[in-house]
């Protein structure tokens, strides 16, 4: 029987998930990893990154490979390597669609003042 | 004086208050009372003197069933905690299936960060509390009228044992099925406030519902020590035969007949023993009189002839036809059950009463049940020895005549 998904990543998964491109890890070093490569912008707290390596081991995404007294270290499986590559395309779509509506309202020059400056943002964002 | 070194609350709110529960510890903590390690026991909480101060306590649902029964005593695993502990966050007690953490510096990130994720947390809870509801379902309203439509009988266990033996399991089971909703109502409220990305409101203002949450809690309590204490004294004096005593010291007046009367002739009784010579007088809610009469007897007939049976008879004056009526089929239906295969409906006259039933119950004895207005008797009547036996419409007819 096929293992459910998780579905939509929240940004606390993906980068959990991302965690795991630099090799099997454990939750002190995901931890430290996503707050090194987001300066700090994202600060994962220990009960959610508990819950969430549950649920990726509950889903397959990631299994146990080694405990060491109280730690233990996870890798990541084919399944949650998809799973990551699905959300990267996801993302990237989700990002095509804004810089795509971004540039449209700009030329048709109707883009709302009190939204002016966000949507300029999204369309400045550059193309992947 | 000495100062008080240590304290235990009632929880002003459920387990599954998280809110309710996280504010009241950081209060309890203002005040300079610390929970202490594995401080809840039975639902109480054991706080230790310290010095006032901010501390944040935390509820993390348990992903698996938390049990003091399980291997490692229903703690939480060993890598939740190692990690918690790495932020500063120190694992206190379990509250039913929560795990409460603390940590006493400000600067500290928070234990959880998502709301989306604690969500899924809280809906594996919700999940498993939902699978435990559909089993308390079962057992308190399934299988109890199961049991019921087998031949159980509310009424007529009323009318022997008493109206509360009966109300309180029945009132605690209802309670206990409505809590089960009324969790699961509040944990799918929870996982809808996470899920729109909504933190936990950590200062909940946990002093309102709280005495009503007292008040439900100490009516409980005392629902069920009195459903226990109640249970006890009847087994007990059942099994003492407290309620039995002889015939001969019976001082009442019998509102029926015996086989004295309806076996005349010389009479004795067989065994000098309460086991198979009593008599026993009760009146509750439901019945004004009930009389459960056992009679083994030798009797030397006038026309010679011996005759060696027993008499079970019970004897009820209910408190209304309505109930009379009702006693009188669950009696017949309890009968029919245990009887099973044997069942035998028996020709009997009506006497001119306002109901009768006759069978052969599970010993395969003749048995009547009469109705009279509110009196109804149930009877069965066994006879042994070489003599011709009392037919079955003689010796009922004589007990029918004398409720007429």
């Amino acid at each position: 029987m096929p293992r459910k998904s998780l579905g939509i990543m929240t940004e606390s998964m993906f980068y959990t998930i991302l965690a795991f491109q630099t090799g099997p890890c454990c939750g002190t070093e995901i931890a430290e990893y996503i707050e090194k490569l987001t300066r700090g912008r994202i600060q994962l707290g220990p009960g959610t990154l508990y819950t969430i390596l549950s649920k990726f081991v509950e889903v397959g995404y990631v299994r146990e490979i080694a405990v060491e007294g109280r730690k233990r270290t996870y890798e990541l499986t084919m399944d949650g390597l998809e799973a990551y590559r699905n959300e990267i395309m996801r993302l990237q779509q989700c990002l095509e669609d804004a810089q795509s509506a971004g540039k449209n309202a700009l030329q048709k020059g109707d883009v709302p003042d009190a939204g002016k400056d966000r949507n300029m943002a999204v369309a400045a964002v550059p193309a992947l | 004086m000495r100062e008080k070194i240590g304290t235990w609350r009632l929880p002003p709110c459920p387990p599954y208050d998280v809110e309710g529960t996280e504010s009241w510890l950081g209060d309890m903590a203002s005040d300079g009372w610390m929970l202490r390690r594995d401080g809840f026991f039975l639902g109480v909480a054991s706080f230790e003197k310290g010095e006032p101060a901010a501390v944040r306590y935390r509820l993390e649902s348990a992903p698996r069933q938390a049990s003091t029964w399980d291997d490692n005593g229903g703690n939480p695993d060993d890598e939740a905690v190692e990690l918690n502990a790495e932020y500063g966050w120190e694992y206190v007690a379990r509250r039913g299936q929560f795990y409460i953490y603390r940590n006493d510096c400000a600067g500290d990130r928070e234990m959880n960060t998502d709301p989306q994720v604690q969500a899924l947390a809280i809906k594996t809870l919700q999940k498993r509390q939902i699978d435990h509801f559909c089993m308390l379902l079962f057992w308190l309203v399934v299988y109890p009228l199961l049991h019921f439509w087998k031949g159980a009988s509310l009424v007529l266990t009323a009318a022997e044992a008493g109206l509360a033996v009966v109300i309180l399991p029945v009132l605690i089971a209802l309670w206990m099925v409505t809590d089960g909703i009324i969790e699961i109502i509040h944990l799918q409220k929870l996982k809808k406030k996470l899920q729109s990305g909504s933190p936990l409101d950590h200062q909940k203002n946990w002093k309102n519902g709280a005495t009503a949450y007292y008040g439900k809690k100490l009516l409980k309590v005392f629902l069920v020590v009195l459903w226990i204490v109640l249970m006890l004294r009847t087994w007990n004096r059942d099994i003492m035969d407290a309620d039995k005593q002889k015939h001969s010291s019976y001082r009442g007046e019998l509102p029926f007949a015996t086989m004295e009367d309806f076996a005349e002739g010389i009479y004795h009784e067989t065994w000098d023993d309460l086991r198979f010579n009593n008599v026993s007088e009760w009146q509750n809610a439901v019945v004004d009189q009930g009389i459960e009469w056992v009679e083994h007897a030798e009797v030397k007939r006038s026309d010679g002839s011996a005759l060696d049976g027993g008499l079970y008879l019970t004897y009820y004056d209910a408190k209304t036809e309505w109930l009379a009526g009702v006693i009188m089929s669950e009696l017949h239906r309890v009968d029919r059950v245990k009887a099973g295969k044997n069942y035998e409906i028996l020709d009997c006259p009506d006497y001119g009463l306002d109901s009768v039933m006759s069978y052969r119950n599970e010993l395969h004895f003749p048995c009547v049940v009469f109705r009279r207005g509110q009196v109804v008797i149930h009877a069965f009547f066994y006879q042994t020895g070489q003599s011709e036996p009392i037919p079955l419409e003689e010796w009922a007819g004589r007990i029918a005549d004398s409720i007429k």
